[in-house]
């Protein structure tokens, strides 16, 4: 059986050999198990169900909370060469929804969003399909006292029995013990197995710099991307700061752009494709840069403002040398970022006052748009009464400072900073290392990375024939005029 | 897009002050008829959905006062000297436009997706490489594109794609066509994104946007012009009338020599929607029947009452002391007809 998987793998995905944890999931699975998988980023989680969908030749519905990761693990399907892939989400228009319900039979893995889920006719259609598999992917959405939870990942287990309880896997890169029982429960999937690999990526430094405000801040960041070479990411959380750095980084030669909301499809696309492929070095970019990104030669990953807890923090910086090369994660902290975060976080909640007002007024919400009022929407929408809701967002709000607060102490810690995230996950912490492992004992030395230099940036004029040569590569056999 | 602030001048005029209302109604593409009577008067119609954000218009506008360059008025603002001098350098030295009136009732943003699709398959199909990730993720305009490629296949495609962007592009300023192309992607090449282009070449973003959106405007014209298949792919974007879908029926109906009152009823709709409906056609299209609503005794006495008094000087009122039995719509429409013969003297 285990050569029969490696000798699929080869054949259908064209790897050598699993990731951590992915023949375990696969092998559960196989053997008809309800599983969750908690595995670390840069693992490809994505694997385990691509495979059993091949494998089995069966119809794979993923359950999957964000537009755009959706997006992009269905444009690295369809790269692969599974083009009957198909995300049905909100920013289909009614005729492409339509096209999409008529012809579910024929599309392979089906991505969808959890409000989608939410429509009888959706329902109706998925309830016909002989489904080989029920993922839900970024399932710690489902705990209520998660700080991502979405009220519409509530309905996935009675949505799981409407569709006649197919095997399922639920796949989260980050649960604590407590986010783990709560997916189980609410998914209905109690003999589920629990496969669990630590989150520690030991491959990766861990620092922290602090400073008194963010011009020294700044200082610090110019001076050491003069020694950092190769790709890496600097994280934002703000898109304004993400602008004003890269333009500076770009005075400095560094060949770098920004990865932002406010770019469009295609501008990201290019973005995107440019860092992969190796002709951009650097992406300023806030947390909507990363999902779904597989460059394994990312040789840092910074943040200059801080996330929003740990569990972010660990996603993020796991976009980090998965190559398994020496990398370098760096966290910035001026005191003034507490402050912008907690301020991020409260309006990221609805308050007493919006709570009220949409309560008496649900069809208004319809007018308005904000990370805010979108959860406000949802909860309306999922039954719950504005008592409720106050109640929740209370909740919610505790445990978001209470995590935003864990990040702090991470920050400050004096102790092995890979010990501290893996006491946080309950993984058994790894020793602490002399080499390598942290900033507990010496800075880290730049020079160790093995990455080429960055590209330099040139400035150019035009010229006159350059269109036609543009053309010409372009286009295999273009005649230049 | 945006602009910066300086660039919103040249839409302005040292005599017309109302301008700043209608032009920002035109550009957001919110065509009242009175919007459209005033951008005919003013000559603004050709703005109608041009590709600028008036995200900050109010803001910027009181901007360009505080430092001179417009005048506030009772009824809107005015271009000062200083603003004037400011147009006429900015004119010389920034893209414009070429063919502004060609997005009223075209479709650019999903455009852009196809346009940038169709050369990216183009490019890979001359590789004969068929992996790739597609630059257009949306399934409208990837559906589109396949329906089009069944019916006219690949070699039909890589041809006139090569053809027609060498023709056109030959026919423009190189080192613009440059800067066109460097956004292109296709077989191993990655298009490169305008603030890169704006950093590499020293080029203001604005100015590449305008270049980019013109070109895109203006090779999608070209394909129309040529007739060849690719055009059905424009097709999908540019509206073939410059109506909207109602005004076009209760028009089709008016041509039809239907009476007014009849055409309410059919269309169930007031008789006032019916005639704003005719002064929107008669502001929007070249050919309206101007005669089939004002017969020629009406026009030579609205001629001899209005005289050498200029057009946008006029007042109903003053002329139903005279002629009590005229409408508001005759009125207008006769209006609109001097307009269009005689141009606005301000």
């Amino acid at each position: 059986m285990e050569l029969e998987l490696e000798r699929f793998l080869q054949q259908n995905f064209g790897y050598e050999a699993f990731k951590l944890g992915q023949k375990e999931t696969i092998t559960s699975l196989l053997e008809h198990k309800d599983t969750l998988a908690i595995l670390p980023t840069g693992t490809g989680k994505s694997l385990c169900y691509q495979f059993i969908g091949q494998y089995l030749n069966k119809p794979v519905l993923i359950v999957s909370p964000l537009i755009s990761l959706m997006q992009d693990q269905v444009e690295q399907l369809r790269y692969q060469g599974q083009k009957a892939t198909v995300a049905l989400n909100s920013s289909l228009s009614y005729s492409e929804k339509r096209f999409v319900l008529n012809n579910l039979t024929q599309f392979k893995y089906i991505y969808i969003s959890p409000e989608m889920l939410s429509s009888n006719e959706v329902l109706g259609r998925l309830q016909a399909l002989d489904l080989g598999l029920f993922v839900v992917d970024e399932a710690h959405c489902i705990s209520k006292w998660g700080p991502d939870f979405r009220p519409d990942y509530l309905n996935l287990g009675r949505i799981r029995h409407f569709l006649g309880d197919p095997l399922t896997l639920a796949l989260t890169a980050t649960a604590t013990e407590n986010v783990a029982q709560d997916i189980i429960k609410e998914l209905d999937i109690k003999q589920a197995e629990l496969i669990r690999y630590p989150v520690d990526r030991p491959n990766i430094f861990l620092a922290v710099e602090k400073f008194t405000d963010q011009a020294q801040k700044d200082e610090y960041l110019f001076s050491i991307m003069q020694k950092l070479h190769g790709a890496g990411i600097i994280y934002f959380s703000s898109k304004k700061q993400a602008e004003k750095i890269k333009q500076q980084l770009i005075a400095q030669k560094i060949s770098t752009a920004v990865y932002h909301a406010d770019l469009s499809l295609t501008e990201r696309f290019l973005v995107q494709q440019q860092f992969l492929t190796g002709q951009l070095d650097v992406i300023c970019a806030t947390s909507a840069f990363g999902m779904g990104i597989n460059k394994a030669d990312v040789r840092y990953v910074i943040h200059y403002h801080m996330p929003n807890d740990l569990e972010d923090y660990v996603q993020e910086i796991g976009r980090c040398s998965r190559d398994g090369a020496l990398g370098v994660a760096l966290l910035l902290y001026e005191p003034q970022d507490l402050k912008r975060q907690e301020f991020i976080i409260q309006k990221s909640l609805p308050d007493r006052q919006q709570i009220n007002y949409f309560a008496k007024q649900k069809a208004l919400l319809e007018n308005f748009s904000g990370e805010e009022l979108e959860l406000l929407k949802r909860l309306f929408a999922n039954g719950y009464s504005a008592t409720q809701i106050l109640e929740l967002v209370q909740i919610r709000q505790k445990k978001r400072t209470k995590a935003l607060f864990k990040l702090l102490e991470y920050i400050e810690t004096k102790e092995c900073r890979r010990q501290f995230i893996a006491t946080y996950f309950k993984d058994q912490a790894p020793k602490h290392r002399i080499k390598n492992c942290c900033d507990r004992d010496e800075p880290f030395d730049f020079s160790q990375l093995k990455s080429k230099n960055h590209k330099i940036l040139k400035k150019e004029s035009l010229k006159t024939s350059d269109y036609q040569k543009i053309l010409a590569k372009l286009f295999k056999d273009y005649e230049l005029k | 897009m945006t602009v910066e602030s300086r660039q919103w001048l040249k839409y302005f005029s040292p005599t017309q002050s109302r301008r700043p209302a209608v032009l920002k109604q035109l550009l957001e593409n919110h065509l009242t008829t009175s919007a459209l009577f005033w951008g005919k008067a003013y000559d603004l119609l050709e703005y109608i959905a041009l590709p600028i954000s008036t995200a900050n218009f109010e803001a910027e506008l009181a901007l360009l006062c505080e430092q001179g360059f417009l005048q506030k008025t009772a009824q809107g603002m005015l271009l000062t000297k200083k603003g004037t001098k400011v147009v006429q350098v900015d004119l010389m030295n920034h893209a414009q436009f070429g063919m502004p009136a060609f997005f009223h009732g075209f479709d650019w943003k999903n455009w852009e997706k196809m346009f940038l699709l169709m050369v990216q398959v183009a490019s890979e199909l001359s590789y004969q490489n068929s992996n790739y990730f597609v630059i257009a993720n949306d399934l409208r305009t990837q559906y589109r594109f396949k329906e089009w490629l069944k019916k006219y296949g690949k070699e039909r495609l890589l041809s006139e794609v090569q053809t027609s962007l060498a023709e056109f592009l030959s026919q423009e300023d190189p080192k613009l066509a440059t800067l066109f192309c460097e956004q292109l992607t296709g077989h191993n090449q990655l298009g490169k994104t305008r603030n890169q282009l704006a950093t590499i070449y020293d080029y203001s973003l604005t100015d590449l946007e305008v270049l980019w959106l013109d070109m895109c405007s203006r090779y999608a014209q070209f394909l129309l012009t040529k007739g060849q298949a690719l055009s059905e792919l424009v097709h999908f974007y540019k509206r073939n009338s410059l109506l909207s879908e109602s005004n076009q029926k209760t028009y089709e109906l008016f041509l039809a020599q239907k009476k007014l009152t009849e055409i309410a009823k059919i269309r169930g709709l007031k008789l006032g929607t019916i005639q704003e409906h005719l002064l929107n056609a008669a502001l929007l299209l070249a050919d309206f029947p101007f005669a089939q609503v004002l017969s020629s005794k009406l026009t030579s006495e609205l001629k001899s009452f209005y005289g050498e008094t200029p057009i946008l000087e006029w007042d109903f009122k003053t002329l139903q002391a005279t002629l009590p039995d005229i409408s508001f719509f005759e009125y207008r429409l006769y209006q609109i007809e001097r307009i269009i013969q005689d141009g606005v003297r301000t």
